[in-house]
């Protein structure tokens, strides 16, 4: 069964933007869940608090339209004097958000195997002047 | 040959002992195909600022084995140069990766600039042209590779 793109990005982002298995995660961050932001709004407005999470679904390989996998990269940033500590902490963190409780799909497809991983290497952004890191979240359909 | 060509006994146990060569091969000129594409999507791309040309020329993608690029070696060649040409400060020579598994054959695709991964980075990939090439040709790579292998049964598959 195909997977609703929009429908699951919003069940993904919510877990960390307003579940409450994502309230360590917010707890986290600089302005708790007004420091999350879509990935395309980087450098076009204005940088919330640090630390922050930016999300952008990535290129989802299709086949006759069917969405059978979809993932998303949730970038880590912070700001450069932190180091990388408070973004180590947030990389172990929301993996467990996605585990306390399997998402829940109303609509759009069956979500079937929800992973967490692929943390990213300690780097550092220099258009944004920002530590960064990443870890991507996979979603199969059920 | 193939496995339908085979007329006797003595010819399966030859084809059979060479076998576990054939794989990589036939999956090889399978995939260079993708490849070539590859190339081609990663390099039309608007993804990034192209101030200087570098990373556009030294874009590509190529197929190697334990025994080192299987096709296109001059391409890669001229991919570096491309880099050294428009950007010399910034080019770099990557180091080719090991095959996934031994006897396995790998995609690669890369620039040869010292900024190619702050490009997968910045601004939480903005720029990323990577990482939306192999995505968007994971399932022709796939594809290729069976049908590769299926060819040496006879296209079976």
């Amino acid at each position: 069964m195909s997977l609703s793109l929009p429908a699951v990005t919003a069940l993904v982002v919510g877990r960390l933007e307003t579940d409450v298995e994502g309230q360590a995660v917010r707890a986290r961050l600089g302005a708790g869940a007004g420091s999350i932001i879509r990935a395309e709004d980087l450098g076009r407005i204005e940088v919330p608090a640090r630390p922050l999470l930016a999300y952008r679904r990535n290129p989802v390989p299709t086949l006759e339209r069917v969405v059978r996998i979809l993932t998303l990269t949730w970038w880590i940033y912070d700001d450069r004097e932190q180091g990388h500590w408070r973004i180590d902490d947030l990389l172990g963190e929301i993996p467990l958000a996605y585990e306390a409780r399997r998402l829940d799909q109303q609509s759009g497809g069956v979500i079937g195997d929800v992973a967490v991983g692929d943390a990213g290497e300690q780097r550092f952004d220099a258009t944004l002047g920002l530590n960064i890191s990443w870890i991507r979240v996979y979603i199969t359909a059920g | 040959m193939s496995a339908e060509d085979l007329s006797g006994i003595d010819d399966a146990i030859a084809w059979l002992t060479a076998f576990p060569a054939l794989v990589p091969a036939a999956a090889a000129t399978a995939l260079e195909g993708v490849a070539q594409a590859m190339t081609n999507d990663a390099q039309a791309t608007a993804r990034y600022q192209d101030d200087t040309g570098a990373t556009r020329a030294s874009t590509i993608a190529y197929t190697h084995d334990a025994t080192g690029v299987v096709e296109g070696a001059g391409l890669v060649g001229a991919a570096y140069q491309g880099a050294e040409t428009y950007n010399g400060d910034h080019a770099v020579v990557e180091e080719v990766p090991d095959p996934a598994a031994p006897g396995g054959v790998t995609v690669v695709l890369t620039t040869f600039t010292d900024y190619t991964d702050d490009l997968v980075t910045m601004q939480g990939g903005a720029r990323d042209f990577l990482g939306s090439t192999l995505t968007q040709h994971a399932g022709a790579l796939h594809d290729a590779a069976t049908r590769g292998v299926a060819d040496l049964f006879g296209g079976a598959g």
